[in-house]
Parts: C-alpha cells; sequence; structure tokens
C-alpha cells in the first residue's frame, strides 16, 4: 500500500494524512498484479525465518510500485504475480480486537483468503495473536501454506491502517460508550463506503451507527464462541443499516463458511433472547432447591440435546457477562421475565464471575 | 581538521567484552595521539547493535565509565552500518566549538546464534516492508547483485575476484579477522550458497572489534592527517522505495558533497576503503564515488586495478570482506587505514607515493552513506 500526495506525487509507505512538502490531499494506491523483476533464493535460517530455503522476490507493478514477497514457490524474472486469493479479489479486513473473538475472526477470515488487518492497542496481543494463528493453521496445514495465511495478515497498532479495510469487524469490550467512542474514530478515518459491523452480543446497532456520517452501512455482526467451530452468524439490520449492506454482509458471512439469519436490532437478537432466559430460569430452579446444578444440566443435556447445561455455558461466558445481558434484555424490553435471579446477583458480588475465576455455578 | 590519533583492536571472534574492546581502541588511539584524554572535549560513540546482541544501551555513559571522572558530553550514533562514519561527520561538525574530539566504534557480535545475528542484522532494513519477508541482509545484497548483473552483464567471476583481493590484503593485516586465511579461488567458487547469487565468500563475517580516532581542530604534529572532505547522505530505508537497483543515490551525493569540499576530484584519490559488507557493494561503491562509471566496475577489477599495486588501490586492510565487519567499527576502522597509509606507517600493505584516500561507509542497503576524503602531506 503506498500513500501519494494528489498534487506533486511524493509517496510514503506509512499512512500520510496531508503532504508535508505541499499540503496536498494523499490518497492511496494498492495494486495487486506485479511482475517479478528480482528473486533471490535464501538458504541461511533465521529466527523469523527458520524454513530454508525460501525465495524473497522483488515484483514491480505497472506504474513501477515495489514490494518484497516472501514465497516458497520458485519465479523466474519477468513471471507476472497475482497477490490475494482469486475468488475475493481486493477485499480486505478489518479486525479490530485481539480478544477470543477478534482473533477467531482474524483466523477464519485469513484462512479463506481474505486480507486481513487485525488491530489492537497492544503490541504484546498482537504477538499473542499471531502465534494463536500460527499454531491453529499447523494444525491442518502445513509449514508453506500457514506462512501465506499468515502473511495475508497485517498485525497493528495503527488505527489509521483500517482506512484501507473494505469491512471493518469491531470485536472490543461490549460497554456502549468504548464502541461509540471507536465508531466515531472509525467514521473520521475510513472512507464513507466502508462497512462498519459491530460483533456485539446485545447493543443496539442503531445507537452506534447514530455517530458515524454515513449510518446506513454500520450493521451488527454477532459471530459465536469459539469462531472456527460456531457455523451461526447473526447479522442485525439497525434501522438505519441499508439493503446493499446487507446483502453485502450475508456475501460475506457466505464465504467464510458460516451460516446467517436476519434480526432486527431488539435487546439479545435471537440467540441471548432465547438463552439468557433459559439460564435465568435455571437459576430460579437451583435456588428454590428443586435440583442440583448437575442435575439441571444432565436434564439439559439429555432431555433437549444440548451439548452443554445452562449453569456450566453461564460458567464459561462469564457471570458478569450473563448478568449485564440481562440487565440490557430487562431495560429494553421491561418484562419481568428478564429480570436477573438474586443468586446472579449474588455470585457476581462475590466474585465469583465462572470459569475466569475458578469459581461460579461449579467450581474449577 | 585534522585526525590526530588513530587505534584499533583485532577483529574476529574475541574473549573481550564490549567495553573492552572499547577501552582499547581508545587507549591506542589516545597512545598514538599527541592529545591526552583530559584534553578531549567530547566523545561520539559508534555502536549498531548493542541492544539486541548484549542488551547494553546508554552507551555514551557506558564509555563515561572507561573515562572516570571525565565528565564529557558523549554521544551514541546510530545509522546501521554506517555508524562510524555518521560519527565522524557529527565529530568534525562539533570541532566548530570543542577543540579535540574523541569517535569510538565497537562492536560485540559473536556470542549470539547466527540465527539470532541474521534477525538482528536484518533491523537495518524495514520491518514491514523488508524483514517480514525475509530479506535478511545478503538477500538484499543479492536482489542489487542480480540487478548489476542483468544491467551490465557483471558475472559472479568478478564478485570472486573482489572476494579473492580482499582476502589476499588481509593477509598482509596482522589485526584482520582472516589474517591467518589461505582463500583460494577454488575455495571461493566452491562455497555454499547464501543468498543467490551469493555465496559464503561474497559476505563479510560476524567479528567482534573496536576502532577509535582523535579529531583536532588544529594540527599538532606532523603525523596528524588533513580531513578535507566530510558528507553523509540518506535515502529510503527500503529497496522497494527505489528506482535505482544499481546504485546508491544517498553515495553518490555524500561523494558529490564531499569531493566538492575537498576541491578535488574522484580522479584525485590515490586510494580508497570502500564499505564491501557484500563483494557487490565494492563495484557499487567505485561506481557510486566515481572512480569509474556505471557498470565499469567489473572491468577494473578483472584489469586488476584495484590491487594493492594496482592504479587505485581499494580496500587494502582487507576490506569488510576480510579485516572484518565489526558494525559500529568498521567505518571508523576504514578512517584508521586511510591514515597508516597517508603517515606511511602501513607497512607490509604499505601503497607507494599516497596523498589522498577516501572512505565509503554505507548504512543498511544504502540507506545511509559516509564519504570521507583525507590528505597527508601537500606535496
Amino acid at each position: 500500500m503506498i500513500w501519494e500526495c494528489k498534487i506533486c506525487a511524493k509517496q510514503w509507505r506509512h499512512a500520510v494524512d496531508k503532504c508535508l512538502f505541499c499540503g496536498g490531499d494523499v490518497y492511496t494506491i494498492r495494486s495487486n498484479k506485479f511482475t517479478v523483476i528480482g528473486a533471490t533464493e535464501v538458504f541461511v535460517p533465521s529466527v523469523e525465518h527458520e524454513a530454508v530455503p525460501y525465495y524473497s522476490l522483488l515484483l514491480e507493478d505497472e506504474q513501477g510500485h515495489k514490494l518484497i514477497k516472501k514465497t516458497f514457490d520458485e519465479y523466474d524474472i519477468g513471471d507476472t504475480l497475482v497477490l490475494g486469493s482469486s475468488d475475493t479479489p481486493n477485499m480486505i479486513i478489518g479486525v479490530i480486537g485481539a480478544g477470543t473473538l477478534g482473533v477467531g475472526i482474524t483466523h477464519v477470515a485469513a484462512e479463506t483468503g481474505y486480507s486481513v488487518i487485525l488491530k489492537s492497542r497492544n503490541v504484546d496481543s498482537l504477538d499473542k495473536a499471531r502465534k494463536k494463528i500460527n499454531k491453529w493453521l499447523l494444525k491442518t496445514r502445513s509449514e508453506k501454506e500457514a506462512f501465506e495465511i499468515l502473511d495475508n495478515i497485517d498485525f497493528t497498532v495503527d488505527m489509521a491502517l483500517l482506512r484501507s479495510a473494505n469491512v471493518i469487524i469491531e470485536a472490543v469490550v461490549e460497554d456502549i460508550e468504548v464502541k461509540k467512542q471507536l465508531f466515531r474514530e472509525l467514521g473520521d478515518i475510513c472512507p464513507k463506503d466502508t462497512i462498519l459491523s459491530s460483533n456485539t452480543s446485545s447493543l443496539s446497532i442503531t445507537e452506534l451507527s447514530s455517530v458515524v456520517p454515513n449510518p446506513e452501512r454500520v450493521v451488527g455482526m454477532h459471530f459465536f464462541n469459539p469462531v472456527q467451530k460456531m457455523l451461526l452468524v447473526e447479522v442485525i439490520r439497525g434501522d438505519n443499516t441499508s439493503e446493499q449492506t446487507i446483502e453485502s454482509i450475508k456475501d460475506l458471512v457466505t464465504k467464510l463458511g458460516k451460516t446467517y439469519v436476519i434480526t432486527t436490532d431488539t435487546p439479545g437478537f435471537i440467540v441471548n433472547r432465547i438463552l439468557m432466559p433459559l439460564i435465568n430460569e435455571a437459576i430460579q430452579i437451583l435456588e428454590n432447591g428443586n435440583s442440583t446444578a448437575k442435575e439441571i444440566d444432565t436434564a439439559i443435556k439429555l432431555g433437549l440435546n444440548h451439548p452443554m447445561g445452562p449453569l456450566e455455558l453461564a460458567d464459561l461466558i462469564g457471570l458478569d457477562v450473563c448478568l449485564s445481558i440481562m440487565d440490557r434484555l430487562y431495560s429494553g424490553l421491561k418484562e419481568d421475565k428478564y429480570k436477573a435471579r438474586p443468586l446472579l446477583l449474588k455470585l457476581v458480588n462475590d466474585g465469583k464471575l465462572g470459569r475466569k475465576t475458578g469459581k461460579g455455578f461449579y467450581e474449577y | 581538521m585534522y585526525v590526530t590519533g588513530i587505534g584499533r583492536t583485532k577483529f574476529g571472534v574475541l574473549s573481550k567484552t564490549l567495553s573492552e574492546l572499547a577501552y582499547e581502541a581508545i587507549y591506542d588511539a589516545i597512545e598514538d595521539s599527541p592529545i591526552s584524554i583530559t584534553d578531549i572535549d567530547a566523545v561520539l560513540v559508534s555502536n549498531f547493535l548493542g541492544g539486541p546482541y548484549e542488551k547494553q544501551l546508554h552507551l555514551g555513559s557506558v564509555i563515561s565509565g572507561l573515562l572516570p571522572e571525565c565528565n564529557i558530553p558523549i554521544i551514541r550514533i546510530e545509522t546501521a552500518c554506517a555508524s562510524g562514519g555518521s560519527a565522524l561527520h557529527q565529530g568534525l561538525m562539533s570541532l566548530h566549538d570543542y577543540e579535540n574530539v574523541l569517535i569510538v566504534g565497537v562492536e560485540k557480535m559473536t556470542r549470539s546464534t547466527n540465527k539470532e545475528s541474521t534477525l538482528f542484522l536484518g533491523m537495518a532494513g524495514d520491518r514491514m516492508l523488508d524483514q517480514q519477508h525475509g530479506l535478511i541482509f545478503p538477500a538484499n545484497y543479492a536482489l542489487i547483485a542480480q540487478q548489476h548483473m542483468i544491467k551490465y552483464g557483471t558475472t559472479h567471476d568478478d564478485l570472486a575476484l573482489v572476494s579473492y583481493k580482499n582476502h589476499k590484503n588481509a593477509n598482509l593485516n596482522p589485526l584482520a579477522h582472516f589474517n591467518y586465511k589461505h582463500v583460494t579461488m577454488n575455495m571461493i567458487n566452491n562455497a555454499p550458497m547464501v543468498a543467490s547469487p551469493l555465496n559464503l565468500f561474497d559476505c563479510s563475517p560476524i567479528s567482534d572489534g573496536g576502532a577509535a580516532v582523535v579529531i583536532s581542530r588544529n594540527k599538532r604534529c606532523e603525523r596528524d592527517i588533513e580531513v578535507i572532505g566530510s558528507a553523509i547522505a540518506t535515502d529510503y530505508i527500503s529497496l522497494t522505495q527505489r528506482k535505482d537497483l544499481t546504485s546508491f543515490t544517498a553515495a553518490k551525493i555524500a561523494a558529490k558533497k564531499a569531493f566538492n569540499q575537498a576541491k578535488i576530484t574522484p580522479q584525485d584519490i590515490d586510494i580508497a576503503e570502500v564499505h564491501d559488507c557484500f563483494t557487490i557493494a565494492e563495484l557499487v561503491a567505485m561506481e557510486d564515488i566515481g572512480i569509474c562509471y556505471q557498470g565499469e566496475s567489473k572491468n577494473w577489477i578483472r584489469e586488476g586495478r584495484t590491487k594493492i599495486n594496482g592504479d587505485l588501490p581499494i580496500n587494502m586492510d582487507g576490506g569488510l570482506k576480510a579485516d572484518g565487519h565489526p558494525i559500529g567499527a568498521s567505518g571508523i576502522a576504514q578512517i584508521c587505514e586511510i591514515v597508516k597509509q597517508l603517515r606511511g606507517e602501513a607497512e607490509k600493505r604499505q601503497v607507494d607515493d599516497v596523498n589522498i584516500g577516501l572512505t565509503h561507509n554505507i548504512g543498511g542497503i544504502g540507506g545511509t552513506a559516509a564519504i570521507h576524503i583525507l590528505r597527508g602531506d601537500v606535496s
């Protein structure tokens, strides 16, 4: 990617807003068709490039822009090379947040063949994300394939890099104010047609869209954990979301190998609207002393064929997360059945948040 | 402005630490100079990779500990492999205010594995554009060599001649990393490939070493050597940002500036120490400095014109290739060699009738270039 001044044609390889020399606006140039103008076969291993031999190719596009590309395949000078997989040309996905879901989405998107930019606030989490994705990839792929997929991910702390993305999927902490601030920034830095999506589990897409110019490109994309295994993506249509945005996201979800369901922007959408009251009901049975946690979970697993019982699932999700979703359901829908049970409140207040703290409905 | 003292350690795989190497070089330079250590107004330290290799930064203060109670300004200069030339240039500029300045270059490299070294040295290239795509330093220069071959018909045999010459010269330099090594054309041609088309004998070694010079505003004694040109220039860090892949713009600009200052032309120089971190770099250097035309360096090396007994001897000390390449020390060691030659103190490798010598020091793949021109007695 190259940033070039519209007036004096000076170029940069880092995000630049205005030209330092003439004050001109800067636009980005991205090529995907290159000619091999140089190639060296490297025989010495180094810390970040252990597998040898490999090739470092010097590539040039028609305008003379150059880049270096590592590959394990031999090319001759004069060969042409189209970068990026053929069925997803030019599509770049930006993911914000290197938590469990952000990293999972990055992995799935990169493995599908998309170029991905994973943005996080800190370098350590990016480092961990890279290692995690590499480990997952190596379970099913050769070192060479894993390398090529990983090579299509830009790990960055630089928000400005996201301006080159076509679709952005935000997976930061579930806090409306944090997300709104992020959407404001995205509204400032991204072109007007970049689709901005949120991986929220229950926050309002309409409210998020209110802080960006062109709110019709804001949409919800609710992935489930672990992203690699769970086949559902809830696509949430906010009040302002355009049909074109919905169509683009349906297409993306399908290409990622997932199934979409479309839902309107109501608290909890579909899955959490049903799951959370289920958990809440299970808690009430426990409170009343009718059955033990183990009995409740066994009943649901064997009686309804759920892979996990509601209480062990609640421990996995985190009881604080369950409580905050319940609170949002209750404040949005105003029905008593969505009111969090006292035992849930008590456990959260006691700091027993489930698996992550070692104690919840079960001890770990 | 004059070089009034020079000193250097042996280059190679050494048992001394970074501080010990720096101290030895400083000691020799002060010993060689009419200036005493207490007359030094400031020190510049040239070092590239003290952080990654030795987990030691803040080298100004480390050097201060070698000069107890001097408490003078000491600053580290880092421009990758051009750190030495850059530090000397900064030192010369500072002689406007200071009377005497000590420049010490030092690098400790041999305690790490080759895999680590290759990563560390790669830090001279762009992290995103080069390093992530496996463009280790030999690969960078391999691409330059390939372009030079395509454009000018330079061959690997020409590169082998550079390696052979520099190894022969190192046999005459007791402080050189490969002083002991008897290298044949057969060894060079059968060496393992590093990054095609460059093989092991196209690459400078990983060495420990230190070198120091004392520079002064005024001439103190007959052995002092005048600096008549000093310039540095910079360029994009990555080849991917360059238009010209067979020469280094920064080196051309710095050379032109230095020649203008010295009021001489490339044809006036008698000897040169150029930055042959890889054999191809010596050929590119000859063209960038203006010793010969673009693409003509291959003829010079074929005709033996840069041998010690040739028209314009290059890398009499063995060059980075065979003298060794303790990075921070290399640019300073080049100055030491030119000073020795101009003083007539180069012993077995002394070139006859030398008056003007040039040093050419490159950082990375031409991202920084430093050129110095020195003159002995005006004859």
